[in-house]
């Protein structure tokens, strides 16, 4: 049994163990999980995906006279002016009103990270205290006071595959979607993500110190839609949905190469956001947790040429087959990809690792506990009572 | 110049990729009807088979990155 404090005195002295989840796991198969619980002290975990739910408060600074600005454009994509005077939140999937989905909220926040100069233009009603009624100008990540990264759902622990039944080509946040089962596409990175190394969530809170967007983070709050009730395998991982995170961290520290922004075909806009989250090996059952294989996780592959919530299963499958880069299905050989980057999470894991080597980056005990009771809720029609 | 701009230029196919831009997501891979792109499992990364691309341009026109042009 080892504590944050232990695991920490053991970074700042510089004889930590720390190693990747890919070799954690390579550790694991030749030694054993008793060696690995002896040996390692950190497992660096990392993804790098497509999170629809992202996006930056921005703060512009005042004018003069002042304006309480109520709809704002950046680069003309609405953000969301009704937050005091000068705030705005820049959502990672809203489009440009010239530009349709071809430029969004992500294209801003990944221009705005780039240090690239931003349009701003925003309307008001003019109140006595902020009498001014409009403003055109520009800004960048040097001129405005912050940009802070609030990320309301990242880092889903498992998602399902998606494929298409039907006879036409389906254009979804999942990718295109060729007709008659013509592809699989799943959107994690397996065994080297963080939410799958720690499924219980033992050493991810509310106060985790991680790698967000190429900088140092932290875990904010439970993500949305986060349900860790959902059905678990024998290694505990969940099987689809699960658990998620709400991250936050300094945009204007971060790096446009851990957040890009990406055009989903006949979907829209998305940002493919880098985290890497720290596992500090406290305990044996730390150490069977990062040590769990993609043959030991697995996902559901939805048929989403059904437009329902509860699209149908077709077939129940695990991470080693889907990345083996085709699986049967219906019968047939069907090719799968990632959608995720798992070249780019390797590197993640790898700058986490060489970040906490070095001194630079101490774990951060949770100061909260993330909920583990609570359930996905479905909006349904309620009519008004006449 | 990269070993993949290499291949491009052997074959003078009908995409480049801009390896700045590609992430190797592997989106493309399973669009490609030729089986000119692939992912590298051992690094995870994108690889073109200059040889067998059709320039049907299926990947270029979905490219979520927009890592793909065409030549």
């Amino acid at each position: 049994m080892k504590t944050f404090e232990e695991i920490n005195e053991k970074i700042k002295s510089g004889c930590a163990v720390v190693l990747t989840a890919q070799e954690v796991k390579e550790l694991a198969r030749k030694e054993g999980i008793k060696e690995v619980a002896k040996r390692v002290d950190v497992v660096t975990t990392a993804t790098f995906g497509a999170m629809c739910s992202s996006g930056a408060f921005l703060n512009f600074g005042h004018t003069d006279p002042p304006i309480k600005m109520s709809k704002v454009w950046l680069n003309d994509v609405p953000a969301y002016g009704g937050i005091a005077a000068v705030d705005a939140y820049i959502g990672a999937t809203e489009q440009s009103e010239s530009e349709g989905m071809n430029y969004g909220g992500a294209h801003v926040i990944e221009d705005l990270v780039a240090g690239k100069k931003i349009k701003l233009r925003a309307i008001s009603y003019g109140t006595d205290c902020y009498p001014r009624k409009e403003f055109t100008g520009f800004i960048d990540k040097y001129s405005i006071n912050q940009a802070i990264l609030f990320n309301p759902r990242n880092a889903y622990q498992n998602y399902n595959a998606a494929t298409n039944t039907s006879d036409k080509i389906l254009y979804t946040y999942m990718g295109v979607l060729l007709p008659n089962c013509g592809n699989v596409n799943y959107s994690t990175t397996g065994e080297l993500s963080p939410l799958m190394n720690d499924p219980y969530l033992r050493t991810i809170g509310v106060g985790t110190r991680i790698f967000l967007g190429g900088a140092i983070g932290y875990v904010a709050w439970e993500g949305t839609q986060h349900n860790p009730t959902q059905e678990r395998a024998e290694s505990g991982v969940p099987i689809g949905g699960g658990a998620t995170l709400a991250l936050i961290g300094d945009l204007k520290k971060m790096s446009p190469e851990f957040l890009r922004a990406a055009v989903i075909k006949g979907y829209g806009v998305t940002l493919y956001v880098g985290v890497g989250v720290p596992i500090p090996i406290i305990d044996e059952e730390m150490a069977r947790f990062v040590s769990v294989m993609d043959e030991e996780i697995f996902t559901n592959i939805l048929d989403y040429a059904v437009p329902s919530r509860s699209r149908p299963v077709l077939r129940r499958v695990n991470y080693a087959e889907l990345k083996s880069g085709s699986i049967m299905l219906m019968g047939k050989k069907v090719p799968t990809a990632p959608l995720s980057s798992i070249s780019m999470s390797l590197k993640i894991a790898e700058i986490l690792k060489n970040w906490i080597k070095e001194g630079k980056f101490l774990l951060q005990q949770p100061i909260q506990a993330l909920p583990m009771d609570t359930r996905l809720m479905p909006l349904n029609e309620e009519k008004e009572d006449l | 110049m990269s070993k993949v701009n290499a291949q491009l230029k052997a074959k003078k196919p009908g995409i480049e990729i801009i390896e700045e831009k590609c992430i190797s997501c592997g989106a493309c891979t399973v669009l490609c009807p030729t089986g000119a792109l692939c992912l590298d499992k051992n690094i995870w990364e994108l690889r073109f088979f200059a040889e067998k691309c059709s320039s049907c341009l299926i990947c270029k026109n979905t490219c979520p990155l927009g890592a793909i042009e065409k030549l």
